[in-house]
């Protein structure tokens, strides 16, 4: 399983998002600052007399720290990262998606399971250089090929990062990536999240709910387009049924999600799915986002 | 049949013709409904269930212990009267000025005052120990004169004096009703304990729970075999939900079921041989069997495109129980023990499942859903005609399990984020909590005699 190695994911970014910082600071203009956002920093100024002590520490084993950004804004960064026991320069096998909107962190739980090693930086002070700048030149490289690649959709980049190594996305940074035009209203969180969303399912069914199928047709892009990849379905009900009836239900969920990712072109061999009824219940209150939460098929890249 | 032999028990001619005749009347009444015909059963069905029984007053005396039982932490009178109350058959009374007697043989004036109350029965003994041996020395006194009609002798080591007390219990039971007593039967239950399920088991009383796996993964459904010695469960420390048979006395866990699929609710056949259970490795849950002592054979019992699991045997090892949602809702229904002849047995309300076969045949309990949508313990005649609630308190209900001699239930209950382990007589009266720990517990299962 290689689930591990967030710190790949947010170190990319942020090495992203530094060098695009130290680009803007030496005035340059290049396609790399470009790739991390739209009309970014072209020689605009770092310092942005954004809020201090905000930092993303994630995945150390501790709680998820809110982040907080004057101007957030909607950028889009992916983040790729190499397998486990990859080396700087590896081709990168797994992106995930760190959308900068306004969903809380914080929480415990399966957030802190999946990016357990995400890494922390300290901010880089005007002026600054630290060791991040030796993966510079590899990051631009990369930057570039993927703004190329992939046009201008609200700025991506990738990097790959080096495993221990710690990185830290701080408001300074990301003040660097903000397009300037932009004053959008300060969203205070951000959301990461590594791996597929959660299907889920409404009481006692195991249809795909219609607000669902955009989120699992995703999933299915990915997979077609990832085809060596393998993913695992569990199936899962909330406290309500019976137990064993809930291995049934939870079961045919799973199955649900499998045919449906087949049926857009998702290799059977990909795909394999197992039930765990309430066993693996989340939540145990009575509330009906506890009982929504749990009815849920969660998918695993094996 | 609860027809109550009390003709043992010395008393008033008096009172001795009227408890006759009570016993007789009883007898005669319940015997009408069990003789005639059940196919023309009448509307009208007694039920003669230990509520509706006169308890026996019963008195026991504190034992003479010395330091025997200071390391074991119980009191040899304190189980001797928790299993006759238990039972439902006995009235547990309290005797006033025993406390000076520290435990010492009562004195045939103290029993006859006893007795001149009312109380006709009464025990004492007192623990020994001789060497690496306990021995339970156990007094009887019947009647007015509150003479002693029996002793009995117990030996074994330290590990067995509850046992020693819980077989004192059942002989008295047994002498002054009839009925076998389930003082020292188990129950095994399933125990979330650090993210993983893990079975354990306990005394009927909910005595001592103890942890029988610990393999950090789900263990689920355990179920006793016939002989006591082995426990099928569902696990996945394999990886996939498969059943597996655990060898209670080395330990040993074999794994007997790996289908692709979720293979649940295993249920020993009652002669032991064989394990029915269900699996979904062709694409829908049916209802299979194997060899309990392993093998390649298997059968297939259901066949419909539905979901059918939670096999349960009858008795006679004729037919089984099952749960199936094939036309549209949650029932259960029952087939012959080759699959064949399948009939419904539930029909109201449209959640029905995990049934429980009684040893005595009498009754299938099993899981149903109220108008409030929480999950109670039903039971239902396997004619299908007569269902009743059994339980009614708050709290989702289910995974129904009985005693040996049909007169109890054990099921777990949920409410507020907590599951326990609770006992019911089987018409709802007499409602006990066993497991009180900081875990949640599911799942049980009550094993055959002592």
């Amino acid at each position: 399983m290689t689930t591990n190695n967030i710190r790949h994911f947010i170190g990319c970014t942020v090495l992203l998002m530094v060098l695009a910082l130290v680009l803007g600071l030496a005035g340059c203009s290049k396609k790399a600052v470009k790739a991390s956002s739209p009309g970014a920093v072209a020689g605009g100024s770092v310092s942005s007399g954004t809020s201090e002590g905000a930092q993303l520490r994630v995945g150390d084993g501790g709680v998820l720290s809110e982040v907080e950004k004057e101007k957030a804004g909607d950028v889009e960064i992916r983040i790729s990262r190499d397998g486990v026991g990859g080396k700087v320069g590896d081709t990168p096998k797994r992106m995930v998606e760190v959308p900068l909107q306004d969903t809380k962190i914080g929480k415990r739980g399966s957030l802190n399971k999946n990016i357990k090693d995400v890494i922390v930086v300290k901010p880089i002070e005007e002026g600054e250089s630290s060791a991040l700048d030796q993966h510079a030149g590899l990051a631009e490289t990369e930057a570039e090929t993927e703004t190329d690649a992939k046009g201008d959709t609200g700025g991506h980049g990738s990097a790959v990062v080096e495993a221990g190594v710690e990185y830290v996305l701080g408001p300074a940074i990301v003040a660097a990536v903000q397009p300037e035009a932009v004053a959008a209203p300060a969203k205070d969180t951000f959301f990461v999240k590594a791996g597929f969303e959660n299907i889920y399912f409404d009481f006692n069914r195991w249809q795909i709910p219609a607000p669902m199928v955009e989120r699992l047709t995703a999933h299915a892009s990915w997979l077609r387009a990832h085809s060596e990849s393998k993913v695992r379905i569990e199936g899962h009900c909330d406290i309500r049924g019976s137990r064993e009836y809930n291995m049934v239900l939870g079961e045919r969920r799973a199955q649900s999600v499998k045919d449906f990712l087949r049926d857009l072109g998702v290799n059977e061999s990909q795909l394999s799915l197992i039930s765990y009824g309430k066993e693996r219940l989340t939540c145990f209150e009575g509330r009906e986002e506890c009982h929504q939460g749990n009815r849920r098929a969660h998918l695993i890249l094996q | 049949m609860e027809c109550v032999l009390l003709n043992r028990v010395s008393v008033t001619r008096k009172t001795q013709l009227v408890r006759l005749l009570m016993g007789g009347f009883v007898c005669v009444l319940a015997g009408t409904f069990f003789v005639s015909d059940e196919s023309v059963a009448a509307d009208l069905f007694i039920e003669t269930s230990r509520s509706t029984f006169d308890p026996i007053p019963v008195a026991v005396f504190p034992f003479q212990a010395d330091d025997v039982l200071q390391s074991l932490g119980f009191s040899a009178a304190e189980v001797l009267r928790s299993d006759l109350q238990r039972s439902r058959l006995f009235r547990v009374e309290n005797i006033e000025g025993v406390a000076d007697l520290k435990g010492k043989n009562p004195k045939p004036a103290l029993i006859q005052r006893v007795s001149a109350s009312g109380v006709h029965v009464s025990v004492w003994g007192k623990l020994e120990r001789r060497g690496n041996d306990i021995f339970l020395d156990a007094f009887l006194y019947e009647g007015e004169a509150g003479r002693k009609v029996l002793r009995k002798v117990y030996t074994g080591n330290e590990t067995v004096v509850r046992a020693m007390l819980h077989r004192l219990s059942n002989m008295i039971i047994e002498r002054y009703t009839g009925q076998r007593g389930v003082a020292g039967t188990q129950i095994a239950f399933v125990a979330e304990i650090d993210n993983g399920k893990q079975l354990h088991v306990m005394g009927y009383d909910g005595y001592r729970p103890r942890q029988l796996t610990n393999n950090r993964s789900l263990n689920l459904f355990p179920q006793w075999s016939p002989g006591k010695h082995f426990l099928a469960f569902t696990s996945y420390i394999d990886g996939n939900p498969d059943i597996h048979v655990m060898d209670l006395t080395t330990g040993e866990i074999r794994n007997m079921v790996a289908f692709q699929g979720a293979n649940i609710t295993p249920a020993w056949s009652p002669d032991g041989k064989q394990l029915a259970f269900a699996s979904s490795f062709d694409g829908d849950s049916d209802i299979y069997t194997i060899q309990a002592s392993g093998g390649t054979k298997l059968q297939q019992l259901t066949f419909s495109p539905a979901s059918d699991f939670s096999p349960t045997w009858s008795p006679s090892g004729i037919e089984i129980a099952f749960s199936s949602d094939r036309r549209g809702s949650l029932q259960i229904y029952v087939m012959d023990a080759d699959g064949s002849n399948v009939r419904r047995l539930t029909f109201e309300g449209r959640y029905n499942t995990a049934p429980a076969w009684s040893p005595d045949g009498r009754w299938i309990a099993y899981t149903c859903r109220n108008k409030q949508g929480s999950l109670k313990i039903c039971r239902v005649t396997p004619d299908g005609r007569q269902s009743v609630q059994v339980t009614k308190s708050i709290g989702n209900h289910e995974s129904a399990s009985w005693s040996p001699d049909g007169q109890h239930i054990v099921f777990s209950g949920a409410s507020r984020g907590k599951s326990d382990i609770y006992s019911v007589h089987y018409d709802g009266s007499g409602l006990v909590q066993l497991t009180s720990g900081p875990y949640r517990a599911s799942s049980p299962s009550w094993s055959l005699w002592e």
